[in-house]
């Protein structure tokens, strides 16, 4: 009776073992696929940034390069409105004058469409500063994909190396603001002049 | 149009650059450019500066931190200073004046905006010099 019973026991204990290394297999198999899994997105990251980066660049390049047309044209436009003051008015007729009048006045828009251009390009800087943001908010994410990797002993090796592969590859904006926005109010501006005015009062200047 | 010379402290060519336009078209020409704080206190040591543009977020050292080196420099303690920044907070203003910039404006800006704080900064230290 007593053989048949440690027979059993014997027999559940084989059993139990086999479940629980049959278990840690899926186990070990699962984990060497999250490995895998963060090595992956790990690696894949840097790319992601210098594409990020790519991007600010090409759009650095190409609002200097309309800057510099909105130059040319602000000088082209200097020129014209000096050189119509040398205009002697008095010689002129109604229709010659009436014609002088228009041109100054298209010169007078021309002036304001280059100021509003001017002003609308300053979204690329706002721009940069949000993928400046986000960078930053990726390099996170991949250090903490890095610190789990640490975790995977045989991984240790890999890890190091897609460590200095990221160091060397990401190169981004390294200030900016995260809440940058393109939106302002005049109240904004008049808000922060009554706080820049209340405090020069305060201190006497 | 003034030969007063405007250094513009930013690391953004973009913003730079639509600064030095814009300055040029309201009647100041004469401007020099810096990418950092730490580039425009070499700049300011080496050129006779007469009023300073700074953006506040920078590498290398920030717009705060060089208004406060440039302040603690006698020389150049009433030298006129406008930050030109994204940051909008109130807490961020009083920061800034705190550091003793005179004149503060948040992006984006106009260049009629620009004038304005620029004339009326000039215009303060004009009467406090007085």
């Amino acid at each position: 009776m007593n053989t048949m019973k440690h027979d059993e026991s014997a027999e559940n204990v084989e059993g139990t073992t086999e479940s629980v290394i049959t278990a840690l297999q899926k186990v070990i198999t699962l984990l060497d696929r999250i490995k895998n899994a963060i090595e992956e997105s790990s690696s894949k990251i840097p790319n992601a940034s210098v594409q990020l980066n790519t991007v600010t660049q090409a759009t650095e390049l190409a609002t200097v390069e309309i800057l510099d047309v909105l130059d040319v044209m602000g000088t082209k436009i200097h020129i014209l409105e000096t050189g119509m003051k040398e205009f002697d008015q008095t010689s002129m007729t109604e229709k010659q004058l009436l014609l002088l009048t228009g041109i100054k006045q298209t010169l007078a828009d021309l002036k304001d469409n280059t100021s509003n251009i001017t002003v609308a390009l300053q979204v690329q800087d706002i721009t940069a500063q949000k993928i400046g943001a986000a960078n930053h908010l990726i390099e996170s994410v991949r250090k903490e994909l890095l610190n789990e990797l640490n975790f995977f002993e045989t991984a240790k090796q890999k890890t190091d190396d897609a460590r200095r592969q990221v160091e060397v590859e990401i190169d981004g904006p390294k200030a900016f603001d995260v809440n940058a926005s393109y939106m302002k109010t005049p109240e904004h501006q008049s808000k922060i002049d009554e706080v820049v005015t209340a405090w020069q009062e305060k201190e006497g200047l | 149009m003034t030969s007063m010379k405007i250094l513009i402290v930013d690391d953004s060519i973009t913003i730079r650059r639509i600064i030095t336009n814009a300055l040029k078209t309201v009647g100041f020409p004469d401007t020099m450019e810096a990418s950092n704080g730490k580039d425009a206190l070499e700049k300011l040591t080496n050129a006779n500066v007469d009023f300073i543009i700074t953006d506040w977020n920078m590498p290398e050292m920030n717009g705060l931190d060089f208004i406060k080196q440039v302040r603690a420099n006698p020389i150049y303690s009433a030298l006129p200073i406008l930050m030109i920044t994204t940051r909008g907070t109130e807490h961020d203003v009083i920061e800034a004046l705190q550091a003793k910039v005179n004149s503060y404006i948040v992006k984006p800006f106009t260049p009629q905006e620009l004038k304005e704080k620029i004339e009326g900064i000039l215009k303060t230290v004009q009467i406090n010099t007085v």
